[in-house]
């Protein structure tokens, strides 16, 4: 089966939102390196820039997720028991549920990348 | 503690600057047995519309543009008491969790939580609460 163009523009045009990743998950990488290099204040400082960019972008996703497993929730509510159509809500439901674990996760590393390249807040 | 006259349902207003979860949030609590009396974009509107229709809870985002959900519960709570608010968020800050619960919010809920454990958290706020258990 041929994989769906991600838009309208074809391959090569993607969401928005995979250049943001990119240019973050870029961003991360290099400040990452550059922390660990160097014990300059201002590495630490864009560490931790980047990974409240990170944890900026989790929260962005989490507000579309939480619509999404809301109503695959109410759809679930009404489908017949056994029915191809709960068994595909139910598989929604699930990856749904993933990518919350992965945002939970995703946010963790964030987390505790700014706590270990800056003081924790009081 | 107010009586419960018949079948009366909790009277919610629900906040959120983000269309679709707006529109989720009042059919979750619709669904969950809850009546979604008003919907508001941000702070500003939930203080003003709480105002005129004295809901028995606010649920509502923490980070929205005008006014945010900790400033407007703040001004909620100042002009109507009785009201319960539930502070809904995505961000998992003890920071937050904590103004949240000076600003006078009743309950402190992540985006996370399913609709049935979220009309759970509101009902728990219920006038009728002590009624019916």
């Amino acid at each position: 089966m041929k994989p769906l163009p991600l838009t309208s523009d074809g391959a090569s045009a993607e969401p928005r939102i995979f250049h943001h990743a990119k240019r973050i998950d870029h961003q991360y990488e290099m400040s990452k390196t550059a922390a660990a290099t160097s014990s300059s204040p201002s590495g630490d400082r864009r560490y931790g820039a980047v990974a409240g960019d990170v944890a900026g972008l989790v929260h962005q996703i989490r507000n579309p997720l939480f619509a999404i497993l809301g109503h695959v929730e109410l759809a679930l509510r009404d489908a017949e028991p056994g029915s191809p159509t709960e068994e595909h809500m139910r598989i929604i439901q699930r990856t749904g549920l993933e990518i919350k674990d992965i945002l939970r996760g995703l946010l963790h590393d964030s987390q505790e990348a700014t706590t270990g390249a800056q003081p924790r807040r009081s | 503690v107010r009586s419960r006259v018949g079948a009366e349902l909790m009277r919610i207003i629900v906040v959120d600057d983000h269309e679709s979860v707006r529109k989720i949030l009042a059919a979750i609590l619709s669904a969950y047995g809850l009546e979604v009396i008003a919907v508001c974009a941000n702070g500003r509107e939930a203080v003003d519309i709480v105002r005129d229709l004295r809901p028995d809870a606010v649920v509502m985002d923490v980070r929205m543009p005008v006014l945010d959900g900790i400033a407007a519960t703040r001004a909620i709570k100042g002009a109507s008491p009785e009201t319960r608010v539930v502070l809904l968020t995505a961000y998992e800050e003890d920071d937050l969790r904590t103004a949240a619960l000076a600003a006078g919010a009743d309950d402190f809920v992540l985006k996370g939580v399913s609709g049935n454990e979220l009309a759970a958290v509101v009902r728990r706020h219920s006038p009728w609460e002590a009624d019916v258990a």
